[in-house]
């Protein structure tokens, strides 16, 4: 199901003196299944552009189509349009409130109005998906652990069976640990569900593991969008706006630097040690 | 955004009656108050509404923004002067020789009286005390009320707590609004629809924003409280202030002018 | 100076089975003007030994020395907390007032230092943090870094001479990172203030002298960063990262490559890697 956003503008606090103007002119089309990375630093818009994208917020002017529908249109079906894109909010656990961890999970399927047996249908497909075991529906979700809590309350987003999922920041404050966890669970739902992904995060590491292509925001502008490759390989813009390349193509662009004729366009530690061995292969020093 | 939202009403700008000590200005809108409640004639209102003026023109804020001050007890203001109208027992009111009376409804020349000085009794206590919030920060008017109180310690009042309180209050306000709009939205992305339905259950689909905010307020209070103790705090007792409130001249001549309303009130209300 | 002696605590001091425990048997001393870092995933106990280095937890077993003083020992509760200082997550739920100023005075108010003293406190804590612009602001109009630089300097005018950090970093954005991570190394290097920083952020852990590693309650690794990130498999094995050019260096080892495995940033990476090739 592809978005397409055209000329989308927000202002905030219009005709007040704290009007600022939050996106201004932001173009852009999502194709379905697709993993698309979204990155600025605080305040570039992100949060506001992901809000546009199910309806939370009413653009100022511009269109968004998900699946071919304006749902910036009056007539649209805003239930309709928020079941089939999912927001992860930053800190999802926080918006936990229900007595059982199934009945948190089927809040949002029954607000769709679907039938007992289907929601519970639904519970049980999301629970796995996330790798919560069966003994934990039953328990008060507020007597898990900080990771367990995160994957309820992206469980709860993903019992809606929304075709695009936006996540913001979804790794924030896990240790290492629980991050990759997360992380793995997302790529294996893009991958097997084929779900498209926007994956809003501040870091480029996790970012550059997934993506296939990566949103640039800065200042309420789309400043760039490109495949990964691309995006990192403009690394003296990005460090402009505050955003930092990962630390493997830091290494790769410095070799680069010193003369050595190696691909810098390579931002996993993974693809840099290949590069690298390849290189030392050529000029005999392995 | 929500967190844009000022706190209360307060005008920060520098004027003479911004910088009254907090204390003084809190007893003067008493003093204030029992004038306005003692007047019982229009010649007393002349007074009180040159003080007025007077003090808002030193307070620097437009007579626009004091008088806007009013609007949300207007209703108040309008029911109390009806009641006033109709309720008031006396000799009926005539217009070109005609008796303002229909049905069991009857406009008195007393009722008119009274309606007139009850309007113009409660108008001037908004005004008096929205002058009082437009020129003292929330934080002086803690500071001011926390200082007020310490008297009454000995006999177990938590002044400096209670204060304590006010300011954190203050403080989290607009945390708390931030977070009710994040967690409203969380919930609308999950289907949940604040505004349709009837009353009850309009009610009953905010309990997915309440829960969540109960619990995130008792986990951010544990936590202030932990960081509280870790920068010794331990209750008010010998506990100083960054800014100790000091009286000065200012204070005094502010006393005085209000004294000479006060009596001006009580021998306008004896000889005229 | 902190002397931690075969420190134990457990949530439930009525059961003394050795599962229940969260610290078990810590042993450290941390020096004067030393910048520490500890390590560890969620839940392997390193916050709860955070909070006993100020008295907000007290040991079930061994004991923990302050500039010489005991943290047991109740008289001396306030002494601790204003020698060793202690800075959270969570920027928001460390400010107490309305005005940054008046929120940087408040331990100094607590402690009853003179007025015309907190005024000068305020000013140096906030100079050492870099906020002085901003001592009228509202705080919860401030970004992320900067409301977490208001806490900092919130204790700083206590004038401590051991700051802990729980995680000072992890709610901020890599600017407010940035910002945060700097003030912290001014504070060590130039005010000679002595750091404990608990983190899980590897870049961040690199600033220390020294790295800590806690697991399951008790110390694994206790040593200086190169050493510690040069043993890849063991931070792996401990549910923890490595910088990403260390992971390049190991891995190119591991193919048979000579190179130093205790690299720690991409610039060192560069630098052995030309090495060879010349």
């Amino acid at each position: 199901m592809p978005i397409e956003v055209k000329n989308l503008k927000h202002i905030y606090s219009a005709g007040t003196p704290f009007e600022k103007v939050a996106l201004s002119d932001i173009s852009f089309r999502v194709e379905d299944g697709e993993f698309v990375g979204l990155i600025g630093h605080t305040g570039s818009g992100k949060s506001t552009l992901i809000q546009h994208l199910n309806g939370l917020l009413k653009a100022d002017s511009g269109e968004i189509y998900v699946d071919g529908q304006n749902i910036c249109d009056k007539s649209a079906n805003m239930k309709e349009i928020r079941g089939k894109v999912g927001i992860v909010f930053q800190y999802p656990e926080y918006q936990l409130f229900e007595e059982t961890v199934y009945k948190d999970i089927a809040f949002g399927p029954k607000n769709q109005g679907l039938s007992d047996a289907e929601v519970d249908e639904r519970v049980h497909h999301v629970a796995q998906l996330v790798g919560l075991k069966e003994k934990y529906l039953e328990k008060s979700p507020f007597d898990l652990s900080g990771g367990q809590k995160r994957r309820v309350a992206i469980a709860g987003v993903l019992a809606m069976k929304p075709k695009v999922l936006i996540l913001d920041e979804p790794a924030a404050g896990l240790d290492p640990v629980g991050r990759d966890e997360i992380l793995r669970r997302i790529k294996d739902l893009h991958e097997k569900e084929g779900i498209t992904v926007i994956l809003v995060s501040h870091s480029m590491e996790d970012i550059a593991m997934f993506a296939q292509k990566i949103i640039v925001m800065s200042d309420g502008e789309l400043k760039m969008f490109d495949t990964v490759e691309n995006i990192f390989a403009r690394s003296a813009e990005l460090s402009g706006m505050g955003l930092a390349v990962p630390q493997a193509c830091k290494v790769m662009q410095g070799l680069r630097e010193q003369g050595l004729p190696v691909n810098d366009k390579i931002y996993t530690v993974e693809k840099a040690t290949e590069e690298i061995l390849r290189y030392l292969r050529e000029v005999g020093k392995c | 955004m929500l967190k844009d939202i000022t706190l209360g009403q307060y005008f920060p700008i520098e004027s003479p009656i911004h910088s009254l000590d907090p204390r003084v200005k809190i007893l003067l809108t008493f003093a204030f108050i029992t004038g306005v409640f003692c007047v019982n004639s229009l010649w007393g209102f002349v007074a009180v509404a040159i003080f007025v003026l007077f003090t808002v023109f030193l307070s620097k804020v437009s007579l626009v923004t004091v008088i806007k001050g009013i609007k949300p007890v207007l209703f108040l203001i309008v029911f109390t002067a009806l009641i006033n109208l109709f309720m008031t027992n006396g000799k009926i009111a005539q217009i070109g020789g005609v008796q303002l009376r229909a049905g069991f409804l009857k406009i008195t020349e007393e009722g008119i009286y009274s309606a007139v000085l009850m309007s113009l009794r409660l108008m001037f206590l908004v005004v008096g005390t929205s002058l009082l919030t437009l020129t003292t920060s929330p934080i002086h008017l803690t500071d001011g009320i926390e200082k007020l109180l310490s008297p009454f310690a000995k006999i177990g009042v938590p002044a400096s707590e209670l204060a304590m309180m006010m300011t954190i209050a203050l403080r989290f306000i607009p945390t708390l609004l931030e977070e009710t709009d994040k967690i409203m939205k969380a919930q609308m992305a999950r289907g949940a629809d604040f505004e349709s339905g009837n009353i009850i259950n309009r009610a009953r689909s905010l309990i997915p924003v309440l829960v969540p905010l109960f619990i995130s307020s008792f986990r951010r209070a544990d936590e202030l409280a932990v960081a509280m103790e870790c920068r010794c705090y331990r209750g008010g007792k010998g506990r100083t202030r960054l800014n100790e409130l000091k009286m000065g001249i200012r204070d005094l001549v502010a006393a005085l002018t209000v004294a000479v309303l006060v009596a001006a009130v009580f021998v306008i209300n004896m000889y005229l | 100076m902190i002397e931690i002696q075969n420190l134990t605590y457990s949530y439930e001091p009525a059961e003394d089975k050795v599962g229940g425990l969260i610290l078990n048997g810590i042993n450290l001393v941390v020096g004067k003007g030393e910048f520490v870092a500890v390590l560890g995933r969620n839940g392997s106990g390193k916050s709860t030994l955070a909070k006993h280095i100020n008295a907000i937890l007290l040991p079930v077993g061994g004991y923990v020395m302050v500039n010489n003083m005991d943290t047991r020992d109740e008289e001396k509760v306030w002494d601790i907390r204003q020698s060793a200082a202690m800075v959270f997550q969570n920027p928001d739920n460390q400010i107490v007032a309305t005005v940054v100023e008046e929120d940087v005075a408040f331990a100094a108010e607590n402690l009853g230092v003179p007025s015309a003293e907190i005024r000068e406190r305020v000013d140096y804590a906030l100079q050492a943090v870099g906020m002085s612009k901003f001592r009228k602001s509202a705080p919860h109009l401030l970004s992320g870094g900067q409301k977490q630089r208001i806490a900092i300097a919130g204790v700083i005018a206590m004038k401590p001479d051991i700051i802990v950090f729980d995680e000072p970093t992890a709610m901020l954005d890599p600017v407010g990172r940035k910002e945060v991570m700097k003030t912290i190394g001014i504070l060590n290097k130039e005010y000679g203030i002595t750091i404990v920083m608990i983190t899980h952020n590897m870049d961040e852990a690199v600033c220390a002298d020294r790295i800590v590693v806690i697991d399951g309650g008790r110390i694994i690794v206790d040593d200086y960063p190169r050493n510690v990130f040069s043993n890849v498999d063991k931070m792996r094995q401990l549910g923890l990262d490595v910088p990403q050019a260390t992971q390049i260096a190991f891995n190119l080892k591991k193919a048979g490559i000579d190179i130093r495995s205790d690299i720690l940033d991409e610039k060192e990476c560069v630098e052995e890697l030309m090495k060879i090739c010349r």
